[in-house]
C-alpha cells in the first residue's frame, strides 16, 4: 500500500490523530524561531534596579510624615535596597550563566533517549489506530 | 466581588507613583515587542516552542494563579477566619501540585500533547474531547472578563477612573502583548509579575506587623478579639460530629479541599498545565508544579498575615462597602505605605488582574485553536494558518471577555456563578484523569458519559443546596461537598459505562496509560544537563512535602 494512503486512513479514524500533533512540531523544528529567544532574566533585573533606585532615594529623602505613616520604618528606603539587591542578582545571575543558543539546543536535546522511546510508542500508538477496525 | 464605593478607599497617588505603574506597562508591552521575534510557529505561539527553563515556567505555574481576585480573596478569608485559611494552601495546593509533578507529568509531557483536552481525544475520543474543550474555552473566556470587570472596579475605587477606561486600558495591554509574543510574553510577564507582588507584599506585611508590635503582638491582640484562638490554629475546631471550623471537620477539608477540588484545579486546568508543557525538556517540565510549589507554600505568610493585621488595626472591618473584607489589603495599603512604596503597590495589585486575565487567554486560544478549529472546523491546513488563526482567536477572545465585564457590571453576583460554573467542569475531571492513568479498561464512551455525570452531579449538590433540599452547611462547606458529589458520580460513572463498553486496543493506549507505559518512561532519567539533587523532581517534592507537613505542626 502506498504511504500516501496509510497516511489518509490514520487520519479518518476519528479517536487517534497524534499526526496532528506531529506536523505542528514539524513546522516548530523548520521554522522555530524559539532561537531569538531574550534573556528574562536582565529584564527583571533591570526594571528591578530602575525600582530600588528610584525608591532608595525618595527613602533618604522621605519626610517625617512618610515615616510616620509606615509605622516608623523607613519603608522606602528598606524596600529600595531590597528591590536593588534583587536586582543586582538577577543581573549577576545573568552575566555569569549566560542563556547561549547551545543552551536552548543543548537543554532541548538532554532527553535525547527518552524522547526517541516517546516517539516509538507514538508510533505504535498511530499504527494500531491504522489496522481496519472490526 | 461588590462593589466598593469611591470615596474611602481613594489612594493618595502622586507623580512618582504614576512613574511606577508607567514604567511597568512600558515594560509589559517591551516584553511583548521582543517575544513576538521568538514566534515563527504555532508551537512557539501556544507553547512557547517547549524551551523553557523550569525556574521560568515553575514561578509562571504559581504567577498564572496568583491572580489579584485570589490574593484579595485570600487576605479577606485571613481577615475572617485567620490562620485556618491556611488550609487552601498548604492542604488545598501543595501535594496536588507535587503529584502534578511526579505522577502525571510523565503523561502529559511524555505524549506531546499540546493541551489537557487533547490528551483525551488520545485517550478517550472526540465526543469526550469536544466536550471538554468547548467547557473549558466557555468557562477561560468568561473568567477572563470578571477579571476584566474587577480590575475596573478596584482602579474606580482606588484611583476614580471610570469603568470603561480601566477595562479597555487593561484588556488593550493584555491583548497587545498576547497577540504578539503568545504564551512566551504571557508566561514571562508572570514571572515579572511575581516579583512585584512580592516587592508589595513584604513591606506591607513587615509595616504591619510592626504596627501592631510584632508577631507576639498580633497573636495577643487576636486571642482578645472576637476571633479568638480559632483564628491562630489552622486545625483547631475541625474534630468529626463536633466541628466548629467554618471549613467543616478534617474529612470535608482531607477529602472535599483536599482531593477533590485542590487536585481537580492544580492537575487539570489547562492554564496551570500549560505553563508545564512550555518547558525545555522532560524534568524541567516536572519541576515546574514542584518549583511553583515553594513559593506556594510561603506566600500565605504575606496575604493570609496581611489580612490578620488589618482585623486587628482596621476598625470595623467586615462591615459593609468601603469596610468589606475583600477590602482589607486595599485598606492597609491606604492606611500604611507612603508614596513610593504606594505606587509599586497599586502596580503589583494591577499586574495580578493582568496576569490572572493573561492566563485565561493564553489557554484559550490555544484550545480553541488546537482543539476546536484545527480538528473539527478547518483540518489540514499549513501551521502558519493555524498561528494566525491563534492571534485572531487572541483578538476574539479578548473582545468577548470586555463584553463579559460589561455584563458583568450589570450583575454583581455573575462573579460567583461563573466560578461556580467552572467547578462544575473543573471537580469532575480529576475523577476522568485518574481513572484514564491508570486503568486501561476505561472505554472511549465512559469518558464521555462520567464527565458529564460529573458536571450534573456538582449542580446537583449546588442547587440542592441553594433551593433547600438538603442541608450541607456553610456555603464553603457546600462547595467542598459538591466537588465530593461530582467526583464520586464521574468515577461511578465512568467505570460502569467501561463495564459495558468496548475498550481501545492496548497498543492505541501505549503512553497514556500507566500500565501500557515502560517503566522507565513513567519515571524518567535525567540526563546531562539535569545533575544534581536541586534538579531532582524527587528530591525537591519531599522537601516541600516535608516542610509543609512540619509547618502544619507549628501552625496547627
Amino acid at each position: 500500500m502506498a504511504s500516501a494512503d496509510t497516511k489518509t486512513a490514520a487520519r479518518e479514524d476519528p479517536d487517534v490523530r497524534d499526526e496532528l500533533i506531529r506536523a505542528a512540531e514539524d513546522a516548530e523544528a523548520e521554522h522555530g524561531g524559539i532561537r531569538n529567544l531574550f534573556d528574562l532574566r536582565t529584564i527583571i533585573g533591570g526594571l528591578f534596579i530602575v525600582y530600588g533606585a528610584y525608591l532608595t532615594i525618595r527613602g533618604i529623602l522621605d519626610s517625617q510624615a512618610a515615616i510616620d505613616q509606615a509605622a516608623g520604618v523607613r519603608i522606602n528606603l528598606w524596600t529600595g535596597l531590597a528591590a536593588l539587591a534583587i536586582g543586582g542578582a538577577f543581573l549577576a545571575w545573568a552575566l555569569l550563566r549566560p542563556l547561549t543558543l547551545d543552551e536552548i539546543v543543548e537543554g532541548q536535546a538532554a532527553s535525547l533517549d527518552e524522547e526517541q522511546a516517546h516517539d516509538a510508542l507514538r508510533e505504535e500508538r498511530e499504527k494500531a489506530a491504522r489496522r481496519p477496525r472490526h | 466581588m461588590p462593589l466598593i464605593a469611591a470615596e474611602g478607599l481613594r489612594l493618595d497617588m502622586d507623580a512618582g507613583d504614576y512613574g511606577v505603574l508607567a514604567v511597568y506597562f512600558i515594560v509589559v508591552l517591551g516584553i511583548g515587542f521582543a517575544a513576538r521575534r521568538s514566534v515563527a510557529s504555532s508551537l512557539d505561539f501556544f507553547l512557547s516552542g517547549r524551551s523553557l527553563p523550569a525556574w521560568v515556567t515553575g514561578l509562571a505555574f504559581i504567577s498564572a494563579n496568583l491572580g489579584a481576585i485570589e490574593l484579595l480573596g485570600m487576605a479577606a478569608n485571613g481577615a475572617q477566619y485567620g490562620l485556618p485559611t491556611l488550609h487552601y494552601y498548604w492542604i488545598g495546593a501543595i501535594p496536588a501540585m507535587v503529584f502534578l509533578g511526579l505522577v502525571m507529568m510523565p503523561f502529559y509531557y511524555g505524549s506531546k500533547v499540546r493541551s489537557v483536552p487533547e490528551y483525551l481525544r488520545l485517550r478517550f475520543n472526540k465526543p469526550t474531547h469536544l466536550f471538554n474543550a468547548l467547557t473549558f474555552a466557555f468557562a477561560s473566556v468568561l473568567i477572563a472578563g470578571v477579571n476584566l470587570f474587577a480590575l475596573a472596579l478596584i482602579m474606580q475605587a482606588l484611583l476614580g477612573w471610570s469603568l470603561a477606561v480601566s477595562i479597555v486600558v487593561a484588556a488593550f495591554i493584555v491583548l497587545a502583548y498576547t497577540t504578539l509574543g503568545g504564551l512566551t510574553a504571557a508566561v514571562y510577564n508572570e514571572v515579572l509579575q511575581f516579583w512585584v507582588i512580592v516587592l508589595f507584599l513584604v513591606p506591607l506585611t513587615v509595616v504591619g506587623l510592626v504596627k501592631v508590635g510584632g508577631w507576639d503582638g498580633l497573636t495577643q491582640q487576636v486571642r482578645d478579639s472576637d476571633l479568638g484562638n480559632a483564628a491562630l490554629n489552622a486545625w483547631e475546631g475541625t474534630s468529626v460530629g463536633s466541628s466548629t471550623s467554618a471549613f467543616g471537620n478534617w474529612i470535608a477539608i482531607a477529602f472535599g479541599l483536599g482531593f477533590v477540588l485542590s487536585f481537580g484545579y492544580w492537575t487539570t486546568n489547562f492554564a496551570e498545565v500549560q505553563r508545564a508543557l512550555s518547558a525545555k525538556n522532560m524534568n524541567a517540565a516536572r519541576l515546574t508544579p514542584i518549583i511553583g510549589a515553594y513559593p506556594k507554600m510561603l506566600i500565605p505568610f504575606v496575604i493570609i498575615v496581611p489580612g490578620l493585621i488589618a482585623s486587628q488595626i482596621i476598625p470595623g472591618l467586615g462591615g459593609e462597602g468601603d469596610l468589606q473584607y475583600n477590602n482589607a489589603v486595599p485598606l492597609m495599603v491606604n492606611d500604611l505605605l507612603p508614596n513610593g512604596v504606594l505606587g509599586i503597590a497599586l502596580t503589583g495589585l494591577l499586574a495580578a488582574f493582568m496576569a490572572g486575565m493573561a492566563a485565561n487567554v493564553s489557554s484559550f486560544n490555544t484550545v480553541v485553536t488546537y482543539d476546536i478549529i484545527e480538528p473539527y472546523v478547518k483540518r489540514g491546513m499549513s501551521d502558519e494558518w493555524y498561528l494566525r488563526m491563534g492571534r485572531i482567536v487572541t483578538v476574539a477572545g479578548v473582545l468577548v471577555a470586555i463584553g463579559t465585564a460589561f455584563i458583568a457590571s450589570g450583575y454583581q453576583n455573575i462573579m460567583d456563578y461563573i466560578q461556580l460554573l467552572f467547578s462544575f467542569f473543573n471537580a469532575p475531571l480529576f475523577a476522568t484523569f485518574i481513572i484514564a492513568l491508570f486503568w486501561a479498561r476505561a472505554t472511549p464512551w465512559a469518558g464521555l458519559a462520567g464527565l458529564v455525570a460529573g458536571t450534573l452531579g456538582a449542580a446537583a449538590a449546588h442547587y440542592g443546596h441553594e433551593w433547600e433540599i438538603v442541608n450541607l452547611g456553610t456555603a464553603q462547606a457546600a462547595a467542598f461537598w459538591g466537588a465530593g458529589v461530582a467526583f464520586v458520580a464521574d468515577a461511578v460513572v465512568t467505570v460502569a459505562v467501561s463495564l459495558v463498553t468496548r475498550p481501545k486496543p492496548r497498543e492505541q493506549l501505549r503512553g497514556l496509560v500507566w500500565s501500557e507505559t515502560p517503566e522507565e518512561l513513567r519515571r524518567p532519567r535525567r540526563e546531562r544537563g539535569d545533575h544534581g539533587w536541586y534538579r531532582s523532581p524527587a528530591v525537591l517534592g519531599s522537601g516541600v512535602l516535608a516542610t509543609t507537613l512540619a509547618l502544619n505542626f507549628a501552625f496547627g
